[in-house]
């Protein structure tokens, strides 16, 4: 038999000693669960705080083309005023672009994942969103078209409520009938395929002008949205037609760019500017003189009607038809007295 | 002691440990100090702290440069717990549009005003200092005519100390003595966020950025 003096034990006080280990085990094992249980327990206490989430109100997505101008926050201020009314919120982000349809597309879908109950959209190209606005209207989500109405057919889940632009170019096209005195040459700038206000705004105009037979529309200049481009034609014109007396620019960013043109070659005494949209600064550049008119939207009501519109399709019924929101003709000395300073 | 009392004890004291401990650990992080002072002069190109959320960024020689004409590009860094602080960066534009600073950001995202925080800047069009509050959409709290027409490509300091909801902004030009200053109370106000550069309607650049947390006294204006 051998002993412990050379390594070895009696099987006897093995199983001894593995049972004086197993006691030792249990011992030191109860505690150390104890503790990592009650170390988690505070650290889950620590943390319930943040596992708090204050209640959050319904959305409304309202992704206009861009931002940041006094239109869009016009109808954002409209927007909010009837969201609030309803107990809803108003998500509201635009593209940094007018033109980055994609951009816009990315943000719509987003807000519409994240659980927004229905969508107001003013289209940053109204072919280009298409896709997003069928599948939305597939998945029942109501969908409000502002700034321009939808390049689709309107329905139960798709509206629009966009400025009258018939009356936008009537309107102009008045004016550059007293400005030409009834007679003369005028120009159009800013014409751009991708937003189909532009090109209703022009035709609108056209067709009014038409009854002036004394006034002659010498030139229709495309644009983009871009007011280097606007700029750039203006000046074309100018040097091409010197003649011109008036010209009706069909966009805020085409009005900046033929303000800019003229004001460079000091033609802006001789050519009256007949402008569209109170955006940017025009409206301070109208009290200045710089522009003859604006031909201006009323972006608060538009942001309000969207909203109500988008309230009704959130209802489950169906959205009502489209609707197109009066503008009015501002001049030095209508503006302030409007109030739409 | 009986082995069920004694393993109470342990439960507890390890659970107010494990409590005091992810508080303080908690606190630490959201320490509105933390990370102050704050400075970055972009030396060697280095930008990787800062987060883009639209425009074309980037450092050329100590310099952060956008050179998008985006309306809104903006590009943020520092702590999302930082409070009361003073922000300094130097700004030139170019001959549109507006650039500046912005404080207190939070719940930032690509878009025009998609973020929560204050706005200060300089602004081409009317030749002013802009103070405006964005909370996914712009509200513009006034804007200071500046004494001499906004040059293109000229060094701009602009400084903006905010303490509660207190802002006081001073600009100038490098080599001008005639700074311009402007004092606002917000009701309401964003509560603490990051800091960031931001553009409208233009590109910009930037330099020495700094941020110092504003102390008591400082902060007691």
């Amino acid at each position: 038999m051998r002993t412990a003096s050379n390594g070895f034990y009696p099987p006897h006080r093995k199983w001894i000693g593995e049972l004086f280990m197993g006691i030792q085990r249990t011992r030191l094992v109860r505690p150390l669960i104890a503790a990592a249980l009650g170390g988690c327990c505070g650290c889950l206490l620590a943390l319930l705080p943040l596992l708090r989430t204050a209640p959050s109100a319904p959305v409304i997505a309202f992704v206009p083309r861009t931002s940041g101008t006094n239109f869009t926050e016009d109808m954002h201020r409209g927007a909010q005023a009837a969201a609030e009314k309803a107990g809803y919120r108003i998500y509201w982000n635009a593209p940094t672009r007018e033109d980055d349809v994609d951009r816009q597309i990315g943000i719509a879908e987003n807000a519409v994942r994240r659980g927004a109950r229905a969508l107001i959209l003013g289209p940053a190209n109204i072919w280009g969103v298409t896709t997003m606005v069928n599948d939305l209207i597939a998945r029942r989500v109501p969908v409000v078209f502002v700034q321009t109405g939808p390049a689709e057919p309107t329905g139960p889940y798709l509206t629009s409520i966009t400025p009258d632009q018939t009356q936008f170019g009537r309107l102009a096209a008045a004016r550059a009938a007293v400005v030409t005195g009834g007679s003369g040459q005028v120009a159009i700038v800013g014409i751009d395929r991708g937003t189909p206000e532009t090109l209703l705004r022009a035709d609108s105009f056209n067709r009014a002008i038409a009854s002036y037979p004394n006034i002659q529309v010498v030139a229709q200049s495309p644009g983009a949205v871009q007011t280097m481009e606007a700029e750039q034609s203006t000046r074309e014109l100018v040097s091409a037609y010197p003649q011109l007396k008036a010209i009706f620019a069909v966009s805020a960013d085409a009005t900046q760019g033929a303000m800019l043109a003229l004001q460079d070659v000091d033609a802006r005494h001789a050519i009256s500017l007949i402008g569209s949209d109170r955006d940017l600064f025009l409206a301070a550049n109208l009290r200045e003189k710089k522009l003859d008119s604006l031909v201006s939207l009323d972006g608060y009501r538009i942001g309000y009607l969207a909203v109500q519109a988008a309230l009704v399709g959130i209802a489950g019924r169906p959205l009502p038809p489209s609707l197109h929101v009066g503008v009015q003709l501002l001049t030095p000395t209508n503006l302030v007295f409007n109030g739409n300073h | 002691m009986q082995p069920s009392l004694r393993d109470l004890i342990v439960f507890a004291v390890a659970g107010a440990a494990g409590l005091f401990i992810t508080q303080g650990a908690f606190r630490m992080v959201q320490s509105p100090s933390r990370g102050l002072p704050y400075h970055d002069d972009f030396a060697g190109g280095d930008a990787s702290e800062w987060i883009a959320y639209d425009g074309n960024w980037n450092v050329q020689s100590g310099v952060m440069v956008n050179e998008s004409n985006e309306r809104g590009a903006k590009l943020v860094t520092g702590s999302p717990y930082w409070t009361n602080y003073a922000m300094d960066a130097d700004i030139a534009l170019s001959n549109t549009g507006d650039a500046g600073i912005i404080a207190r950001v939070s719940d930032a995202e690509p878009g025009v005003d998609a973020y929560s925080g204050i706005y200060v800047g300089l602004r081409v069009r009317d030749e002013s200092l802009v103070i405006g509050v964005a909370d996914h959409g712009w509200h513009e709290l006034e804007a200071k005519d500046l004494p001499h027409p906004i040059e293109s490509s000229i060094w701009y300091h602009i400084r903006l100390e905010i303490s509660g909801c207190n802002l006081r902004v001073f600009t100038w030009q490098g080599s001008r003595n005639d700074a311009v200053r402007l004092d606002e109370s917000l009701t309401p106000c964003p509560k603490r966020g990051k800091i960031g550069l931001r553009s409208y309607d233009s590109g910009g650049q930037w330099k020495n950025i700094r941020v110092t947390e504003l102390s008591d006294r400082a902060a007691a204006f």
